[in-house]
């Protein structure tokens, strides 16, 4: 499987945030197939068929969702999240949490069998397609359609709007109306659907952002696209009970990759003020500045506690929207102070474009607006009191 | 400027089907986007021939000393190069010098008549040509400066050289027959090649696309096939031989892994007849070029199942492709295929007597947008005539009048219906050429048909039908018998030719010529049969 010097070790019956031997197994691993290439694909604006081989093969791709298999997926996010690049762990994430997780939760054992092994291997890219132009936060005005056409399947057309792999993807897991509902009431009559990208009628366009750059964020349009009825996903019409779930899962995705990033950015941020000298003395020997960090490393630490306890719940299958949208908001939005921190320290270095401070300010700005904003989580949290 | 009447729902219902436009590099040259390509792609396959793979690095090495070779020859930005080469590797290379000098590429046969060469090479100013085969075309065409592809002195540079041609300039002609019996040059610019294969919506044109090369240059469907590939990062693979066997064809398509394919609606009913198998293999099958079979495609439809055929449509004049049809199982509801919606950064209208057509109501097909071509060389009148600017809902257009026409389905499809030169009058009644073949391809025992209007001993106008069947109790009286009790007897045809095959162009398309010629021309009426 690895040809890293060794093997990842066999899942432990208590697995916990603790798991040193696997957390020293997913560094290397990610040391050795992410690390040398990052910023390639942060040129190209995404990963290379030949990272997505090397994640697969490393079995990186293939963590659990549930159960105790799912504490090794917090793990790996958090490690995935340490390597500074959100664009490409928000690829990887959506490639291998975010879209498949309605596979994985709502497919059947047909489906599961016929496109598990291809994710798990990296060999086929996965995509998910939610937001609209007119529909992001308030999916009520969704207009992507998809007319029944018996035991022929499916025509979609629509547009979706900040796909993530959008340019390379295979697969692309679709949030689609598929019965008229009332204004206002769009996910009544709406379904999921495992669109081929490949498929006629298909387009792309990137949409390159400020940062994330890896992440491959593209527009796609469906003219016409026929989907065979044996890609639904889950029921027909349900996609409101499944959007519900599997969002929980995105954010908790979503809270422990910038729980990983906060990690790095700290990380640099204390490397940064140990070393550099003013007035010939190193940064750090300012106690204002060490009481900054020191709040801020704070926050991280519950924030990080409180990721795990998220997880936790997810393992024993009790997540809840509440818990996944404090861990989003709250770690999202420290890895954002944390990323302004680094950039102001660094003083004009950090402002440099091309500098990994920069690249963290801009990569935390979308932490904070991509699956599901700020304002929207604060909303849930103070909905779900 | 003419102004397009219009309701306010049919103007909706056009901007919705023309809603298109996508991002596209329309201030990039080809040579510009080529070597985007070759930077980014360096080591990928970008061109297969036989068993040679040639890579992007190595492509844009070649055409950049070639393009040196090319300038020191005389090639000047602005300059027309025709170009008969023998599909290989050196061919796209060529190409690709030809763009990096800034010059335009003029793909010619030179089995063409005389007269017709001639014609063409002085409509372009045409001095140069370029050609790896033996023939003599010095003495043939003294006016031109013949460059032997193997002979001449490629640069020592390797580096890019500067751009001499933007995105508004021409990047080659095209010859199509005209109406009045002399071929017309169309122009088209960078910027279209640009439209055709960036944020393609017909099929899938990334990096990881294998498109095959099986088109003539002369056939403009050679520029999505060539350049769909190599402005993408892709792979083109050139077709091994000048003509096509499907044994061949399928051993092609299995080995190199070709994603996406292109065939004309006679070799794609050709193969749906003789080994569908071929394209077994092929994830995207386009086809179009002339009006489709329907008993072929509910054939295919049934071999290779819905959402890999794709039913294409586009004249010359606008860039190879302007409409897709993604072939499913309601796709021949309405009797025959759709040709569909706009692609990509295309927007077309319907009109008749100067109305937008509502659905259901029979127009001109007009098509707008960057794949325009900016007109015919030499011939200011027709392209007066053809490339028209309308005001159609307070927005000027500038439209290409195809000559063909149509009607939109409720849905913003689009229906095929015929030439509008194929709506032909016999004895005073209007005819529908394409109606008549329906009807005649409707028969089970049919396999293939072409109907057409040709002259009869005393100088009249008179349908002639030209099929082949599948069925050997079948007659052409039998067939004629069929068609009196679907058709109304103006529209049978006068004649029904039994053919064994019904021939080709070049271009894949029916050769009328030679069907009249062979058959009617002989005037013998045991082939009827």
């Amino acid at each position: 499987m690895s040809d890293i010097g060794f093997e990842p070790p066999a899942v432990a019956a208590d697995l916990a945030a603790d798991d040193n031997e696997f957390r020293e197994y997913v560094r290397h691993a990610l040391g050795k197939v992410v690390l040398p290439s990052a910023e390639t694909w942060e040129g190209h604006g995404r990963i290379e068929t030949e990272g997505w081989r090397g994640l697969g093969e490393l079995g990186l791709l293939a963590l659990g969702h549930t159960g105790d298999e799912f504490m090794r997926s917090a793990i790996f996010l958090e490690e995935l999240g340490r390597t500074g690049y959100a664009g490409v762990r928000a690829a990887i994430a959506v490639h291998a949490y975010m879209a498949p997780s309605y596979l994985e939760m709502f497919g059947t054992a047909e489906q599961k069998a016929e496109y598990l092994p291809d994710v798990r291997l990296g060999r086929r890219v996965w995509a998910l397609a939610i937001t609209e132009p007119d529909a992001g936060s308030d999916l009520r005005h969704l207009k992507t359609r998809a007319d029944d056409l018996g035991p022929a399947g499916y025509k979609v057309n629509g547009q979706k709007y900040y796909v993530a792999n959008g340019s390379q993807a295979d697969y692309v897991v679709t949030l689609v109306k598929t019965r008229p509902a009332p204004v206002g009431r769009a996910l009544t009559g709406a379904s999921i659907l495992l669109i081929d990208a490949g498929s006629p009628g298909v387009s792309r366009c990137s949409q390159p952002m400020m940062g994330w750059r890896s992440a491959d964020l593209c527009s796609l349009r469906f003219i016409d696209v026929l989907v065979p009825a044996n890609r639904l996903l889950g029921r027909l019409d349900r996609a409101l009970v499944q959007i519900v779930q599997a969002l929980d899962f995105e954010r908790l995705v979503a809270g422990l990759l910038a729980v990983g990033g906060i990690s790095y950015c700290l990380e640099l941020l204390h490397a940064f003020i140990r070393e550099h000298q003013v007035m010939d003395s190193p940064l750090d020997a300012n106690q204002a500045l060490r009481h900054q960090v020191a709040e801020l490393d704070c926050d991280f630490q519950l924030v990080r506690q409180y990721a795990y306890h998220a997880a936790r719940l997810q393992s024993r299958g009790r997540l809840d929207s509440r818990t996944a949208s404090i861990l989003k908001l709250k770690a999202t939005e420290l890895a954002v102070t944390a990323a302004q921190k680094c950039v102001q320290y660094h003083g004009a270095r950090g402002y440099l474009k091309g500098s990994a401070p920069a690249r963290l300010y801009c990569d935390a700005m979308g932490s904070t607006i991509a699956g599901g904003a700020s304002e929207l989580m604060r909303e849930m949290i103070y909905q779900a009191w | 400027m003419d102004e397009i009447r219009y309701t306010e729902e049919s103007l909706f219902l056009y901007r919705q089907i023309n809603s298109t436009s996508a991002p596209y590099p329309s201030q990039s040259s080809i040579k510009q986007l080529f070597e985007r390509c070759a930077e980014d792609f360096g080591d990928k396959v970008a061109v297969s021939y036989r068993d040679a793979k040639v890579s992007y690095r190595e492509l844009n090495r070649r055409a950049n000393k070639l393009a040196v070779g090319l300038r020191r020859a005389g090639v000047n930005p602005g300059s027309a190069v025709g170009i008969y080469m023998n599909r290989e590797i050196g061919l796209i290379v060529a190409l690709i010098a030809i763009a990096k000098c800034g010059a335009v590429y003029l793909p010619f046969d030179s089995s063409w008549p005389e007269e017709r060469l001639q014609g063409i090479f002085d409509d372009a100013e045409c001095e140069y040509l370029l050609v790896n085969g033996p023939e003599d075309l010095a003495s043939r065409f003294p006016r031109c400066q013949v460059i032997q592809f193997d002979q001449i002195t490629a640069g020592a540079a390797e580096a890019n050289p500067p751009n001499l041609a933007t995105a508004e300039e021409i990047a080659y002609i095209n010859f199509t027959s005209g109406t009045t019996g002399r071929p017309k040059g169309v122009a088209i610019q960078h910027r279209s090649i640009a439209r055709l294969v960036s944020s393609s919506s017909y099929a899938r044109l990334d990096d990881r696309v294998v498109l095959l090369n099986l088109s003539p240059l002369t056939f403009d469907a050679a520029t999505f096939e060539i350049w769909g590939a190599l402005l993408n990062g892709g792979t083109c693979v050139l077709y091994p031989s000048a003509a096509i066997r499907l044994s061949e064809l399928r051993q092609v398509l299995q080995e190199q892994g070709v994603t996406v394919l292109f065939l004309t609606t006679a070799l794609f009913n050709a193969i749906v007849d003789e080994a569908p198998e071929t394209l077994a293999s092929v994830p995207c099958i386009l086809t179009g070029g002339e009006r489709c079979s329907e008993s072929h495609v509910a054939r295919a439809l049934e071999y290779y199942g819905a959402g890999r055929m794709v039913h294409v449509y586009g004249p010359t004049e606008c860039t190879t492709f302007a409409t897709f049809h993604p072939v499913g199982p309601a796709s021949l509801t309405q009797g025959t295929l759709p040709i569909g919606r706009p692609i990509q950064n295309t927007r077309l209208y319907l009109v008749s007597d100067g109305s937008l057509c509502r659905p259901g109501e029979a127009g001109e097909i007009l098509i707008a947008g960057p794949g325009l071509s900016p007109g015919y060389l030499g011939s200011p009148q027709s392209s007066h005539e053809k490339f028209v600017d309308y005001d159609i809902g307070g927005v000027r257009e500038r439209v290409y009048r195809t000559g063909d026409y149509g009607y939109l389905l409720d849905n913003g499809d689009l229906m095929f219906q015929g030439r509008v030169d194929d709506q032909v009058k016999i004895s005073g009644f209007r005819i529908e050429l394409a109606e008549v073949s329906l009807a005649i391809d409707r028969h089970p025992g049919v396999r293939q048909s072409y109907v057409t209007v040709g002259e009869a001993a005393a100088g009249e106008r008179t349908l002639l039908a030209f099929v082949t069947f599948n069925d050997d109790e079948l007659t052409a009286k039998s067939l004629r018998d069929y068609l009196r009790l679907h058709l109304p007897g103006y529209m049978v045809p006068s004649r029904v030719y039994v053919c064994a095959r019904l021939p080709l162009q070049a271009n894949g398309k029916v050769d009328r010529e030679a069907l009249l010629s062979a058959y009617h021309g002989a005037g013998d009426a045991s082939m009827t049969r």
